[in-house]
């Protein structure tokens, strides 16, 4: 979610709701006979609004699970995640005086707490430009999910036009075995060096795409291979394609966009995984959060 | 040929029902959030096992009680069914918490005031709002107050203290005039010039070393003087432990203070001073003393007697301090008569001189013994408050008594007033580098002086 | 006095022949291929045939349609073509007794009467029998049984009735090219296979029905009648439409397969057959009545030109307003989706029975052009397309139509572009009956820009694509609609082709040759110039067009083929996390099949997601045998539920929006009557917009506000609006 000019309205009210909350915050700390302390009655006030604002940040996951209840657009959600999530923050710390937990629970719940706080800040920041950076540097995008099987049919296409490449230059090959017969006999050396480099052509073809194309292709860890720096990959692919005839070269372009697009395509692993990284911390903590604070209100409400 | 990339071809290439699966990464998510909140749940289960409730406490306890900390039970009492609050019975178990003021118009909490689980702070140590709550605009049973009803702080809504009240004075009934005492160069004890101290007669009352100017320092042979603390009639209260013994001065005694330079001889030929009693002992002492003196020397009741100097002014004057004998010259018949002269010149002189110096004399209708104003000299100068000179040992006596060295009169009040006190307590003092100036530096809110004993009853085990 | 024009017309290069003593004259025209068969139906003399269907290759394998041209051996009639002088002779007493011993032979085998003759007597090997007077066959019936096969659970087939025409062959591998059914074995071992020789059922076999209903016997029947449900009308027996002229010829089991498919319609005098601007998938045919055809919506044409962003340039171009010939006010006419056209300043015309209206809206999908409000008490057939398809197909049926434009369209037509406004009415009525109406499928190219040219075409229905092939690309010119005309400017310059035309849906078009157009123009000068002025104007204005196409990247837009698109979901890449969200939205909504893909093709910064884009010219709906893919009466596409999962639809859409899904339905179990048995059976799906909701479930569940649903065409319009700070991106 971006922050724009569309969430004034939240904005406006979430720092309403800062100063009402700031502002009586001062008289409590200077007229209380015990210090602030969240059982105290504006401590537990403080506590029962921030609470409702974790409790409604955390119904966000049921709303994702039922997407399509109509209970209010995904987007009014999602802004009300952020803003009263954010919030949620300095009323707690309202309620706890300010105080990092001194007791095991509630140390534990506000470490819990920052986790979650921080790691959805980063979320949020991130969700401000990674999109476009993964626009921008993917032009090749597609489902993060499916990445795994496009890079197998990219090694299918890749083998299908290597393939192409050797029986083309087969043919060649046939073609200038029949067409020896016509040459003079004392030529024949020449056409047998002609048939030869063709030979091994196809054979360094069929080489290439065994040991560098299809290895790159398929597997992850592959940052020191040859094909993912896009100059050497180039290179390479050159050296073969001076070997071959012209009418073969767009099918060499072929393969030099099969292994851009697997380069993209592992950039957009990589961004992705930046982009929702975040969300193995924030999600888990804050379901720890939620139960453990619940155990905390029932307790402290207690003694 | 270049590669084909239609929508459809891309779109060909996903298989359609990706999203029923589970991911890595969503597997991850849910894998940590089952395995995060199944640990807080094994945590909070295990100290519900092993019935520790450790895990839910809000601090540490104050380091008076921290050998409490492991059993919650002997505070978090059960109250209702689920709720463990804090009782006033709990702390009223091993303590004892006097109320206040028998008009108080309700009866806070213990733990209204006393916050445990803050650490290591005092817990006697509360806040001013605690007592301003009542104080700052007071309330009483019959609406009658007592004190000032708006007090809200030390520093700025305090009223001056009572004793400097503009109708207040000394209400001591002994004369003094410090300026006299504390001139340069006075007549000390056989006649040695000496200049006087604050310390030669005001000391704490657990001192231990001699008083200069007492009996012994012109009668060694008399008895030591007697170190008194505080009267027990003075109120008392703060906290018996609390107040040190070096709170207040000891309280003005003729022996300790006075006698060395106050003699109270009577005539040359008897060298033994009255004592300092009741006029009735006085009198019994001087017959007896003639008395004696006749029938040790029975031809002296026909030489004339020195006079004894009379008529002196009441000022400082050697002659006060030597009488010389009867001023009158007259002949005694007998030597019962010499000794009822003798002793009617000599309680003359006493009665009229050296007693009325200090004492204030009732009307004294003639011949019979004077009626003194019953001796009050206040140790104790502030009764809702407990001042500690003890804790103020640094300053000088004239740092705060200022006014002593020009005071003349008896009815002077020599206190320094609030707004001396204001110089260094202030408000959260510590924390604005200056002496503690919240309310429970002086004042306290239960009245000890009707503390009872409460008896433990823990046992070890318990703790 | 009549003038007589024949002789101004240079005599195009013609054949003549002699048919059972008739003499038949047939133009030769370059590159066409005139069989004897065609030659005698298009005279009126007809040819008996089994094996020959009308829009399928000839084969010759029957026999029953020799006849003799005087040579050794007798001629096949379908495939023999015909040649200058021949003389034929198609019903001698020799090759009378030919075909009757050659039915014979076939009818011995045939279990008369066969499925199909009990279903809608309309056998065609038993009906020629019974035409010749047969009853019985001296033959004896063969040995072996060659089976059945009821494995297929839409189709029967009897092999026993099979007479090996091939008919059903053809029908899969040139119309529908499936390629599941071809020969298998010899002799009498000889029959039609699926795959190699499996079951049907178990083949690759699509159950799209083009084999039943090319089969002339019943030895491929339909089980079932699809459950095609129109909703109103009351429905029309087999025996009632088969009595309807326009049905004669349609294979009797096509109309028993898709009986439901026509409804009977019944309007009282005044009331409203349909609406002009709605939605419709449905054409209707006038049985009984008379009924008015007019527009009720005021004139009012806002031209969008000169707009100043980047999409707008696009709008200017595509607007075929000023290519259209409705300028003029006065002898204008409206074109309509019916047999006649609307005059500009009268928009009002009248309809009889055998008209047939909603051609447009049935074939292409195009909302109703106009409206038709019953005069007298009107009984109407409402037939879907696939209906409407199968007669066209039909040769008589196309004759008809290609009639009734000659007769009331075709003038009006003429006289509506502007340069023929000036021709007399007697050589209107000359051209009229010399022009041909052309067919042509979408995506067929009419005519390749460098061609020679020999036509100039003007449109009776659909719609044309006028393009120039660039190095870069194709630019796309303009494009037609009925009424519009096109190859002027290569009949005035030089006599090559200027640009390519190409038929974006099922497009008629009249084409006149050039020889009487170049005899027109030296007849009527002032048509030369008038034709030349706009020649000019128009060279002008495709420079024009190019200089300011070329200043903005138009490829990548119409390539993706957007411009065709009325909805699109366009997800903004710069705001989207790429959550899936609104996949699984569209999946929990549509029992756990999404019907959006989130790939594709990249606009700017948005993604433009592989989901129903409701295209105007929706090519899925090209050849849905069962007319289950259409429009209602809203904007959104929809698959109905009888829809048969030959993935024809799937196949047809060019950006892979519709995809086939495997679904579970409970069917009757055939071991156990009465109970059901659950079986996987493939349907098609795509996007219909969610009309239960006011916003699409993706859009509804999209978090951040990247997915939305946009009209293309204002929304990138928006996009290229320059603001204070530059041009927005």
């Amino acid at each position: 979610m971006i922050i724009d000019r569309s969430h004034r309205g939240w904005l406006i009210g979430s720092l309403l709701l800062l100063a009402l909350g700031g502002v009586l915050y001062v008289p409590y700390v200077l007229f209380s006979v015990t210090g602030v302390s969240g059982g105290s009655v504006a401590g537990l006030i403080y506590a029962g609004v921030g609470s409702a604002m974790m409790l409604f940040a955390g119904l966000l996951g049921f709303r994702r699970r039922h997407r399509i209840w109509r209970i209010g657009r995904a987007t009014w959600w999602m802004r009300g995640h952020l803003w009263l999530g954010f919030l949620s923050f300095p009323f707690i710390l309202f309620h706890a005086g300010f105080q990092l937990g001194n007791g095991p629970l509630t140390r534990v719940l506000m470490v819990l707490f920052l986790v979650v706080f921080i790691s959805g800040i980063i979320g949020a920041v991130l969700q401000h430009f990674m999109p476009k950076v993964m626009t921008e540097r993917v032009p090749m995008e597609t489902v993060f999910d499916q990445i795994d099987r496009i890079l197998d049919q990219l090694a299918d296409e890749a083998e299908h036009i290597v393939s192409d490449i050797n029986r083309a230059l087969e043919q060649e090959i046939d073609r200038e075995e029949v067409a020896e017969p016509l040459q003079a006999p004392g030529k024949t050396g020449k056409a047998g060096l002609a048939t030869a480099p063709d030979e091994r052509v196809s054979s360094k073809m069929t080489a290439f795409f065994k040991s560098q194309m299809k290895p790159y292709l398929v597997s992850r860890r592959n940052r020191k291979q040859l094909l993912a720096d896009p100059v050497r990959a180039a290179a390479a692919i050159q050296q073969l394609k001076v070997l071959v005839p012209q009418s073969l070269w767009p099918k060499f372009d072929d393969l030099e966009n099969i292994c851009e697009e697997k380069r993209q395509l592992e950039r957009q692993r990589q961004l992705h995984r930046i982009l929702h990284g975040w969300l193995l911390f924030h999600v888990p903590a804050s379901y720890a959060l939620l139960l453990l604070g619940a155990v905390h209100a029932v307790m402290a409400l207690r003694y | 040929m270049p590669r084909v990339r239609t929508t459809k071809a891309l779109a060909k290439r996903i298989d359609l029902q990706y999203f029923t699966r589970l991911d890595r990464f969503r597997k991850w998510r849910l894998w940590l959030s089952v395995g995060l909140a199944l640990l807080g749940t094994c945590w909070v289960v295990y100290a519900g096992v092993f019935r520790t409730q450790s895990i839910y406490t809000k601090g540490p306890l104050s380091a008076a009680h921290a050998v409490l900390s492991t059993n919650c039970n002997l505070c978090h009492l059960r109250t209702a069914n689920y709720r463990a609050t804090v009782p006033d019975k709990a702390c009223l178990a091993c303590h004892d918490g006097p109320a206040h003021n028998q008009r108080q118009t309700f009866t806070p909490s213990c733990i209204s005031c006393h916050a445990e689980h803050a650490g290591k702070v005092r817990l006697a140590e509360v806040s001013d709002s605690g007592c301003t709550e009542c104080h700052g605009d007071l309330e009483t049973t019959n609406g009658q107050h007592l004190v000032d009803p708006h007090i809200t702080s030390f520093e700025k809504k305090h009223p001056e203290f009572a004793a400097l009240r503009a109708s207040q004075s000394d209400p001591g009934t002994i004369n003094l005039n410090h300026f006299a005492h504390l001139e340069k160069t006075i007549r000390g004890p056989r006649d040695a010039s000496v200049q006087m101290v604050c310390d030669d007669c005001h000391r704490p009352t657990n001192t231990q070393d001699p008083w200069p100017y007492s009996v012994a320092a012109v009668q060694p042979a008399s008895q030591q003087p007697v170190s008194v603390g505080v009267a027990d009639s003075q109120q008392r209260k703060r906290r018996s432990v609390e107040a040190g013994a070096g709170a207040y001065m000891a309280s003005i005694k003729y022996v300790n203070q006075c006698a060395a330079c106050h003699l109270l001889q009577f005539d040359r030929i008897i060298p033994e001073p009255a004592p300092h009693d009741k006029p009735e002992i006085v009198h019994g002492f001087i017959l007896k003393k003639y008395t004696e003196y006749i029938a040790a020397h029975p031809e002296a009741w026909r030489m004339p007697a020195l006079a004894i100097d009379d008529g002196a002014p009441p000022g400082l004057t050697q002659s006060v301090l030597r009488p010389t004998g009867p001023a009158s010259v007259s002949l005694a018949s007998s030597p019962a008569d010499w000794v009822q002269q003798r002793t009617a010149e000599a309680e003359r002189l006493l009665w009229n001189k050296n007693c009325k110096i200090c004492h204030i004399q009732t009307e004294h209708p003639g011949p019979g013994l004077p009626q003194s104003v019953k001796a009050v000299i206040p140790s104790r100068w502030l009764p809702h408050s407990e001042f500690d000179h003890e804790a103020h040992r640094m300053l000088s006596c004239v740092a705060c008594h200022g006014a002593i060295p020009t005071s003349r009169k008896t009815s002077d009040t020599n206190l320094p007033g609030i707004a001396l006190c204001r110089q260094c307590h202030k408000e959260a003092g510590a924390s604005r580098l200056a002496a503690e100036g919240r309310c429970f530096e002086c004042h306290s809110y239960h009245d000890w002086r009707k503390e009872r004993r409460v008896s433990g009853v823990m046992d070890i085990a318990q703790h | 006095m009549e003038q007589d024009f024949s002789a101004t017309f240079v005599p195009r290069q013609q054949i003549q022949l002699t048919i059972d003593g008739k003499r038949v004259v047939i133009d030769g025209a370059r590159g066409e291929t005139t069989t004897i068969f065609e030659a005698a139906q298009k005279n009126g003399i007809v040819i008996p045939t089994l094996c020959h269907q009308q829009n399928e290759k000839p084969v010759g394998v029957c026999r029953l349609c020799v006849v003799d041209i005087g040579q050794r051996v007798y001629a096949a009639s379908c495939v023999r073509l015909i040649e200058p002088g021949m003389q034929v002779k198609t019903s001698t007493e020799d090759i009378q007794g030919v075909r009757r011993t050659l039915l014979q032979l076939l009818m011995a085998d045939h279990p008369s009467p066969c499925a199909r003759q009990k279903l809608s007597g309309d056998c065609e090997l038993e009906r020629l029998a019974a035409q010749t007077g047969l009853s019985g066959s001296p033959f004896a019936p063969r040995a072996v049984p060659r089976g059945q096969d009821d494995s297929s659970l839409a189709i029967s087939v009897n092999h026993e009735a099979c007479i090996l025409c091939d008919r059903c062959i053809r029908g899969c591998n040139e119309i529908r090219n499936n390629f599941v059914l071809a020969r298998r074995g010899k002799g009498y071992q000889a029959g039609i296979a699926f795959d190699n020789n499996l079951p049907m059922g178990l083949s690759s076999c699509v159950s799209c029905g083009e084999c039943m209903v090319s089969c002339p016997t019943g030895a491929l029947t339909n089980k079932k009648t699809v459950d095609t449900n129109l909703g109103s009308g009351d429905p029309i027996s087999l025996g009632d439409l088969q009595k309807v002229d326009v049905f004669r010829g349609v294979s009797g089991t096509f109309l028993n397969l898709n009986s439901n498919a026509v409804r009977r319609r019944t309007y009282k005098a005044g009331e409203v057959i349909c609406k002009e601007g709605d939605y419709g998938s449905t054409a209707f045919y006038i049985l009984e009545g008379k009924a008015e055809v007019f527009l009720s919506s005021p004139l009012a044409h806002v031209n969008t030109k000169g707009g100043k962003g980047f999409f707008s340039k696009l709008k200017t171009i595509l607007e075929p307003s000023d290519r259209s010939p409705s300028t003029g006010p006065e002898k204008a006419y409206i074109p309509i989706d019916a047999p006649v056209d609307l005059p500009y300043n009268n928009r009002l015309a009248a309809l009889e029975p055998g008209d047939l209206f909603g051609e447009m809206t049935c074939m292409n999908y195009y909302p109703r052009s106009a409206t038709v409000r019953a005069t007298t008490d009107c009984v109407v057939l409402e037939m879907l397309r696939n209906v409407l398809d199968m007669m066209r197909r039909n040769r008589s049926f196309r004759a008809r139509i290609e009639q009734k434009y000659r007769q009331r369209a075709l003038e009006s037509h003429l006289r509506g572009i502007p340069i023929f406004s000036s021709v007399t009415p007697d050589f209107i009525a000359n051209l009229r009956d010399r022009v041909e109406l052309r067919q042509y499928s979408p995506g067929q190219m009419i005519c390749r820009q460098g061609d020679p040219s020999h036509s100039f075409f003007l449109i009776r229905i659909g719609f044309v694509k006028v393009t120039e092939t660039h190095p870069g690309g194709d630019l796309v010119l303009a494009y037609l609609g009925r009424g519009g005309f096109f190859g002027e400017l290569s009949l005035l310059g030089g006599g090559v082709r200027t640009a390519n035309c190409i038929a974006l849906d099922h497009v008629e078009a009249v084409r006149i040759p050039v020889e009487d157009f170049n005899a027109m123009l030296e007849r009527f000068p002032e048509v030369r110039r008038g034709l030349e002025s706009v020649a000019r104007e128009r060279t002008l204005e495709n420079r024009q067009r190019f200089m300011q196409i070329q200043s903005v990247p138009v490829d990548s837009f119409l390539s993706q083929g957007l411009m065709e698109a009325q909805s699109l979901l366009v997800l903004d890449l710069d705001k989207c996390t790429r959550c899936d969200q609104c996949v699984r939205a569209c999946a929990d909504a549509h029992d756990g099949v999404s019907r959006l893909i989130r790939d594709g093709l990249r606009l700017d910064h948005y993604l433009v997601a592989t989901s129903c884009r409701q295209c105007k010219d929706p090519l899925c709906m090209v050849g849905c045998p069962v007319g289950a893919i259409r429009r209602r009466n809203s904007l959104e596409i929809t698959i109905e539920d009888w829809c048969i999962g030959c993935g024809l639809c799937a196949n047809n859409c060019p950006y892979g929006n519709i995809n086939m899904q495997p679904i579970q339905v409970a069917v009757n179990d055939p071991a156990r009557p009465g109970q059901k048995i659950a079986q996987v059976t493939t349907k098609a799906t795509a996007c219909n917009l969610c009309p239960d909701h006011d916003e699409p479930n993706c859009v509804y569940a999209c978090p951040h506000d990247a997915a939305h649903r946009v009209n293309p065409r204002d929304f990138f319009a928006q996009l290229g609006k320059p603001t204070s700070k530059g041009y927005r991106p």
